[in-house]
């Protein structure tokens, strides 16, 4: 590596010949600059808090925070934060088969959410058993204690409740579809075109809590029905069940009730056989089910087959947009 | 040493060809290109208004060509670091010629790949949310956090050895370019005289870049693995995917490299600076690293073959058997094999034969990309049937766009910026050269035939042995 | 025989004596007579472990090898009923022991049943135990893994360290740039110093940058411990409140505003009709078209 002599540069306007002298990278140069690299990130890390005090007041002046109303979580009497769960009882569930309807806790959560088709935010999945012959599982979110959907979210706009409900805010989500991939139950959907949206739908507005409108390019789900359950009554798919099969309950308080009995939650599941599904994920579902195929209301396991999932209210839609699973 | 001189003059004058002189070939290129670009954007117009109800993917398979191209594209942006980087920290003096446009693949490369996460987005209004309410805890923000970071590092890596050389045109060439380009050598250059103390700065402005792009490369690769492998996906949930990726990164980027080499090397006539020498080396480079993702397609697909847990034999069934059996086997035998066999026959060591291996080696990372996210989205998570995916005109659209985007991006490059190290070749070629210039000299004195015949510019040199000192 | 003849009033006392009679000697073999006598706290406080010890005795003598239950009236979601909290067998000296966990913020009237065959129904104790006010969350939500320094703080330095040198090199060229500026030049060249300069303000702006990111972001996967937790806005969102103006079920006054139609339409949805009878009333798959005339006695007798 040779060097140009100095007085040439004083007289060359023009960089003809030359030679960079490259350190030799050697253990100790690098070293050098890792440390200064590192000793740089001292000062950021110390302002940290310091930031992060000025961030929050900066943000704090935005218009929704002012005077605004908090949802509060639902309580128990003495101000416990309920924790929701449900218990479906398989032994009760035979898809409506004996109806003769789709399933109608799937169509009331159409009708009373206005879920745009072909979302099924309870859906009815019929498995087959390993004895032969099937079984019918609705399957709402399962809420997941340690939700796999949260954690990959980017922008924090899937979040999970102090009640233990998963929520969306479909005005943060910039549909990037990454928890879609992560939810190992298939229980979220995304909002491909503009989603129809009937004249009632202006009346909401819009909240976590109640996914009214929907808005193209976000990704909905079943929700736990909160703003129901806070003031005392029961998600529309508990209320609609034939067969009373889906039991909505509150762990806190060990509690479940399916609209016409009430149970010690804990008691329930496990004197019933109770389980969870993809327990071995991890995701640790509130959801827990209880093994059958419908043998209490007279569900023999070989007559499979239901009817198919409606949409009754996408009729009275303008120019629905609908697409396929 | 007027040799040197010489040869340096026909390197420079070579090689800034395409900036002084534009043929109707290039503004026919250019056109197709626009028309490329101009559709896509079109088809992209629709998708704004309508929603991604104009590509096919939906609920099931949730993403597709898209992600394939994001994926696609931030791996061929490692070339740079590894020819840029690597060879000159390991001081391998043949990388010379081929480190800028190495480096502008690179940058391009990044710019359409992160393009293409913002194309794929259900809302690409609210990308400033990313950073307003970002949660460091996301795969996705590694994503951005670490692509940030590699563009900006990898442009002023690219930026900083290509100060002399601007300082260069700026010198020579700033009579001959219009005004436009004659203010931007004079900006970029930043001053710069050759003076040491510019030297000594400029050095080590490049020696810290050099350190820290081939940590942040890694980085890159393997945070856009962990957007898969951070699911419980069956085929996604596995441990190796960091490397896969990265390894098929550096394998697709050296790919791209050649492709890209070879094309200018014969529309420009720059077969005296990239030889048969660096499409062999770049071709030994290809066979190593295929050999390498051979090794590690067998740890992954061995390892979950042999269990198939649940849902794992659909998933082998697909990849192996039905859907995408003719992909899947193309990838293994023409594009990992493939480099392999090339190189390993003697016959096809040549130009022509590394070409043929990064043409079979980028389709089929391409495809490999494609398969990996779109089998694992199919795996049916309930019991359900499993959906199928099929891209649209829409999504064909855009991802041609993407490439003639890169395209673009590289030819207008060429039109403005040195597309060679001069200062560096110039530097290999004089110790290159004061080597063979001792040899011959040796070899005159001792009678032996004169080697100095197959040095570049030996006529020169045998009538100036008497008159000049080494 | 006149004097043989007892009056009316006589043989319905005697009658009445007699079926007294029976019916007391006879009872002991109908009656079950199992008595139950409980022992329990009188009070307890939320979390606590409660023990209800019930003593059984048949005919006086201990009874062994019955099953006893204690239940309580519990209310949730508008629905109320009995349930059973614990159940126990006796043992030799006739006493189970039921344990639970007071989970309740109030027990209403609880009792103690035996459980044997329904023809022979036993009365059951009831007894209170009252619920101090207030009390801890006891459902613990078991949410994700914390490991110690691998979190925020680990990211921040190696992001700010690596964003470091990248300035570091940015500010190399820059004084590059200067070193040029020593010998005699023309002020018309001074603009390609302001390009370095960019550089390494636009890598320092977005390390800093970054960094914000990080600070902002809080932590979710909410432990319910978490004091942030609590808040159900303030899980994701860095001090951003959700504002609840949902339907507001607690506030309707969108059904207010006079004109019946909008008000029916609100409260109609509001109240989750639609969800079984559909909208306008056509009805769902699930409940009743509601287009009749509804009162009428005639759409009573239909629906019945």
């Amino acid at each position: 590596m040779k060097q140009r002599p100095d007085k040439a540069s004083a007289e060359a306007s023009s960089s003809e010949e030359i030679n960079i002298t490259i350190e030799s990278v050697d253990r100790r140069s690098a070293l050098k600059y890792l440390g200064i690299g590192a000793l740089g990130a001292v000062p950021l890390m110390v302002s940290a808090p310091v930031m992060n005090g000025l961030v929050r007041d900066v943000v704090k002046g935005t218009p929704a925070d002012e005077g605004s109303a908090v949802a509060e979580p639902a309580l128990t009497k003495s101000g416990r934060i309920r924790q929701w769960s449900m218990i479906i009882d398989l032994k009760s569930c035979d898809g409506c088969q004996s109806q003769g309807t789709p399933p109608q806790c799937t169509t009331s959560c159409i009708e009373g959410h206005l879920v745009p088709q072909p979302m099924e935010w309870i859906e009815v999945f019929e498995a087959e058993l390993p004895g032969g012959g099937t079984q019918f599982i609705p399957t709402p979110c399962m809420q997941c204690e340690d939700p796999p959907c949260v954690k990959v979210c980017p922008v924090g706009a899937t979040f999970p409740t102090p009640e233990g409900t998963v929520l969306i805010d479909q005005e943060r989500c910039i549909g990037c579809r990454i928890c879609m991939a992560a939810c190992p139950y298939d229980r979220r959907f995304f909002n491909w075109g503009t989603p129809p949206a009937p004249p009632e739908a202006a009346l909401a507005d819009y909240n976590p809590d109640h996914q009214t409108p929907a808005t193209v390019g976000t990704v909905m789900k079943c929700d736990f029905c909160p703003d129901m359950v806070r003031d005392g009554t029961l998600p529309m798919c508990v209320q609609a069940c034939p067969n009373d099969a889906i039991w909505y309950g509150d762990l806190e308080e060990d509690i479940a009730t399916n609209g016409r009995n009430i149970v010690k939650a804990s008691r329930f599941i496990s004197g019933n056989s109770g389980y969870r599904l993809k327990e071995h994920l991890g995701t640790k579902p509130r959801v827990f089910y209880l093994a059958g195929h419908g043998e209490d209301v007279g569900r023999d396991p070989d007559e499979t087959g239901r009817m198919p999932t409606e949409w009754p209210w996408i009729q009275r839609a303008e120019g629905a947009v609908t697409w396929t699973r | 040493m007027d040799t040197l001189t010489n040869w340096r003059e026909r390197l420079i004058s070579k090689t800034s060809r395409p900036t002084l002189v534009t043929t109707y070939r290039y503004w026919l290129w250019l056109a197709l290109l626009t028309v490329v670009l101009i559709n896509g954007m079109y088809q992209y117009s629709t998708q704004w208004r309508n929603g991604l109800y104009v590509t096919d993917m939906r609920d099931r398979i949730s993403w597709g060509l898209y992600i394939t191209a994001f994926v696609f594209f931030i791996g061929i942006s490692h070339a740079g670091t590894l020819i840029s980087a690597i060879l000159r920290a390991s001081k391998a003096s043949w990388r010379a010629p081929i480190t800028r446009i190495a480096e502008f693949i690179t940058a391009v490369a990044l710019i359409v790949g992160a393009s293409f996460v913002l194309i794929d987005m259900g809302r690409p209004e609210r990308i400033l949310n990313v950073y307003l309410f970002g949660r460091w805890q996301s795969p996705i923000m590694w994503d951005v956090m670490a692509i940030t970071t590699y563009l900006t590092a990898s442009i002023i890596y690219l930026y900083a050895p290509m100060i002399p050389d601007l300082a260069l045109y700026r010198d020579r060439l700033s009579k001959k370019v219009g005004t436009v380009r004659a203010f931007l050598y004079r900006t970029l250059a930043l001053d710069w005289r050759g003076t040491p103390s510019q030297l000594k700065l400029l050095g080590k402005a490049i020696t810290i870049m050099m350190l820290i792009i081939i940590p942040i490369a890694v980085s890159v690769h393997t945070v856009v693995s962990w957007i898969f492998s951070m699911t419980l996906r069956v085929g996604w949930n596995s441990s190796i995917f960091g490397v896969l990726f990265v390894a098929g990164a550096i394998f697709s980027g050296v790919a791209t490299l050649i492709l890209v080499m070879a094309i200018l090397r014969r529309i420009y006539q720059w077969e005296e600076y990239l030889t048969e020498k660096h499409f062999v080396y770049l071709g030994y480079l290809l066979a190593a690293f295929g050999a390498f993702m051979i090794y590690v397609n067998i740890n992954e697909y061995l390892t979950e073959g042999f269990k198939l847990e649940e849902a794992g034999e659909f998933a082998f069934r697909q990849l192996f058997i039905e859907d995408f059996a003719v992909m899947f086997w193309f990838y293994i035998i023409g594009g990992l094999l493939g480099p392999v066999v090339l190189m390993l026959i003697p016959k096809t060591r040549t130009i022509g034969g590394v070409v043929a291996a990064a043409i079979l080696v980028d389709i089929a990372m391409f495809l490999e990309r494609y398969f990996i996210v779109v089998t694992g989205l199919r795996v049916p998570l309930m019991p359900y049937e499993p959906a199928s995916y099929a891209p649209t005109f829409a999504e064909w659209s855009i991802f041609a766009a993407g490439i003639a985007l890169f395209c673009l991006l590289i030819t207008i490059a060429i039109k403005i910026f040195p597309m060679f190290a001069v200062w560096e070749m110039t530097e290999e070629h004089e110790a290159v050269f004061a080597g063979a210039d001792r040899a011959q000299e040796s070899m005159a004195t001792s009678g032996a035939p004169n080697a100095a015949a197959f040095i570049d510019g030996a006529p020169d040199q045998r009538q100036r042995t008497e008159g000049d000192a080494p | 025989m006149s004097h043989l003849r007892v009056p009316l009033g006589t043989w319905i006392r005697t009658l009445l004596i007699a079926i007294a009679a029976v019916v007391m000697t006879a009872a002991p073999v109908f009656a079950a007579e199992i008595e139950i006598a409980v022992g329990a706290p009188e009070r307890v406080s939320v979390g606590q472990d409660v023990e209800i010890k019930a003593l059984l005795h048949q005919d006086g003598a201990p009874l062994e090898g019955a099953e006893v239950a204690v239940t309580y009236q519990a209310a949730i979601a508008g629905e109320s009923g009995r349930v059973e909290l614990a159940t126990a067998v006796t043992d030799a000296t006739g006493t189970a022991i039921m344990s639970f966990q007071q989970r309740a913020d109030e027990n209403g009237e609880m009792q103690v049943v035996y459980l044997g065959p329904d023809d022979d129904p036993v009365k059951p104790h009831t007894f209170t135990i009252a619920v101090e006010a207030g009390g801890e969350q006891l459902y613990q939500q078991q949410t994700g893994v914390r490991i110690p320094f691998v979190n925020g703080t680990l990211l921040i330095v190696v992001i700010s360290g690596v964003w470091f040198l990248i300035a570091l090199a940015a500010i190399y060229l820059v004084r590059v740039g200067m070193a040029g500026r020593i010998t005699d030049r023309p002020s018309s060249e001074d603009g390609s110093i302001w390009i370095s300069v960019a550089l390494a303000a636009a890598a320092i702006v977005t390390a800093v940058g970054m960094v914000i990111v990080f600070v902002r972001a809080p932590v979710s996967n909410t432990h319910i411990t978490d004091p942030d937790g609590y808040d159900r806005t303030i899980v994701n969102y860095l001090d951003v409140s959700y504002p609840y103006e949902g339907f507001g079920l607690d506030d309707d006054s969108d059904a207010r505003t006079g004109d019946p139609l909008v008000d029916g339409s609100v409260l109609y949805f509001q109240y989750a009709c639609a969800a079984c009878h559909g909208l306008t009333g056509q009805g769902a798959v699930v409940g009743g078209a509601l287009v009749d005339e509804i009162g009428s006695l005639s759409s009573f007798a239909d629906d019945v």
